[in-house]
């Protein structure tokens, strides 16, 4: 199968979820470095493992590609237990931990062959596809020492492509890249996504994974501390609107008097409005609009307000740090 | 009659047989790409033969009466001593390379994900190592023979 294929060849009975955890845990000595994970990746997404620096983020990665032990805990690959079924798992999963490393002394054509040769023999005939998807064809024969930062990373992607990979493994890919090389691997991942293939991303670059991403599981100090799509997590489960009027303090009062409103807190930019979580945001918005309007306040802005994923994760995790 | 793939119904032992010369040949690939590792693996085993028959050679043609010809069962038998004292060397030095060159590079952690056993990687090394220094070691071994032949007088 060529790499551009792979999105008409799924199995009608295919998993729905490519990574499965259950209570997964790494110690080392008295350290937790992963701690009870319970992970869910669902097939065909672009899945963001987000969390700071030192969360357990590589540790999670090395662990599902055998790279280090389980302490306690299970895990399945594209339905198959591991590290039971892990040579078959890992036949259709495409990885690049940390810094993706090569052979400087060889050709990018040269290391993917070297690569090429532990997986199936059809991976040869992938070698030239997986270098004109990573527009290194024409840098192919030149040795890696001379490769910049940016074509290893490429090269690295490559080399995960020989897999014919139903599920991609890339830990903190952005690494080192300038800013038209992340939105060249941006793109790259979301076309991955668009052929039926599932990217598990792992960063803690939030921006980056809020860009990427469709799902994502927030780490910290080795606990998965949330999971799901973005639009959701970042939105907390209460809806938020923005608004302006002609008269602030009135609106102020109007707002403090509806049912459906939270709260409601003036800023520089306007009001911002918080919806209770058991009403629904459309009809509620449209109600406070039609109120505003007929006390006969002017109208200058009304937009839902859509916090970012940057202050949802904060929130989260200043709030653990103050619990602990 | 259709065609399929050869290896698609292979059995798994018979693949993973079929995937083992692969595995040598990356390995290979590997080795004999170091140019520093070739030369000097060549040094150590072409290299002084040849230094030795050219003295040989010099002595016989200074002084044939007390030097007797360059080649002849006698020299022969020296020059082997020399190539296996040298192609040791030579042999450990390949060995080194070919067992820590994945390691030292970073590169095992990347064919450990491919989902290959560790045993299976390491075992690769063995026949790649001893291809690169037979191949040198034959070198040496025929320039020997053909010196020794050309030269006994």
């Amino acid at each position: 199968m060529s790499i551009d294929a792979r999105a008409n060849g799924r199995k009608a009975d295919a998993p729905a979820f490519v990574v499965e955890t259950s209570g997964l845990t790494k110690r080392f000595g008295d350290r937790v470095a992963v701690d009870d994970v319970d992970l869910r990746v669902p097939r065909g997404s672009a899945f963001g493992y987000l969390g700071p620096n030192g969360a357990g983020k590589t540790t999670l990665i090395r662990m599902l590609l055998g790279l280090t032990s389980v302490t306690s805990g299970t895990m399945r690959l594209l339905g198959r237990p591991v590290p039971a079924e892990r040579a078959a798992a890992l036949a259709r999963v495409g990885a690049i931990v940390e810094e993706p490393r090569f052979h400087s002394h060889l050709t990018g054509r040269e290391n993917l062959t070297v690569i090429a040769a532990a997986r199936e023999p059809e991976a040869h005939a992938r070698i030239d596809g997986a270098l004109a998807r990573t527009g290194l064809s024409q840098r192919a024969d030149e040795r890696v020492k001379r490769y910049s930062l940016g074509m290893r990373q490429r090269l690295g992607v490559a080399r995960s492509l020989l897999a014919d990979p139903e599920l991609l493994i890339l830990d903190e890919p952005t690494n080192g890249l300038d800013p038209a090389g992340i939105r060249e691997f941006r793109n790259m991942i979301r076309g991955f996504v668009a052929e039926g293939r599932t990217v598990l991303l792992s960063s803690h670059l939030l921006d980056e994974v809020e860009k990427i991403c469709d799902a994502v599981a927030i780490v910290d100090r080795g606990r998965v501390v949330m999971q799901g799509p973005i639009a959701e997590l970042a939105r907390g489960g209460e809806e938020t609107i923005l608004i302006a009027t002609s008269d602030e303090e009135r609106a102020l009062a109007l707002l403090g008097e509806n049912r459906a409103v939270a709260s409601a807190v003036a800023e520089a930019n306007g009001i911002r409005v918080r919806l209770r979580p058991e009403v629904k945001a459309e009809p509620a918005a449209d109600d406070l609009g039609r109120r505003l309007v007929l006390a006969g306040l002017a109208i200058r802005r009304f937009e839902p307000a859509r916090a970012s994923l940057e202050q949802r994760f904060l929130d989260i995790t200043s709030r653990l740090e103050e619990a602990a | 009659m259709t065609t399929t793939s050869a290896t698609a119904h292979l059995p798994r032992a018979r693949r993973r047989a079929a995937r083992m010369p692969r595995l040598v040949n990356a390995e290979l690939l590997k080795l004999r790409k170091r140019r520093g590792l070739v030369l000097v693996t060549f040094a150590l085993t072409v290299l002084p033969i040849i230094i030795a028959y050219v003295v040989l050679v010099a002595l016989h043609a200074a002084e044939p009466a007390k030097h007797g010809p360059a080649g002849g069962l006698e020299n022969f038998s020296g020059s082997l001593y020399m190539l296996a004292q040298l192609g040791v060397v030579a042999a450990v030095l390949i060995g080194a390379t070919a067992g820590a060159g994945d390691i030292g590079s970073g590169v095992f952690r990347e064919l450990v994900v491919t989902g290959r056993s560790r045993f299976a990687l390491f075992a690769a090394r063995l026949p790649a190592a001893f291809g690169l220094a037979l191949a040198a070691a034959w070198a040496g071994f025929a320039l020997t023979a053909v010196a020794s032949t050309a030269l006994a007088g």
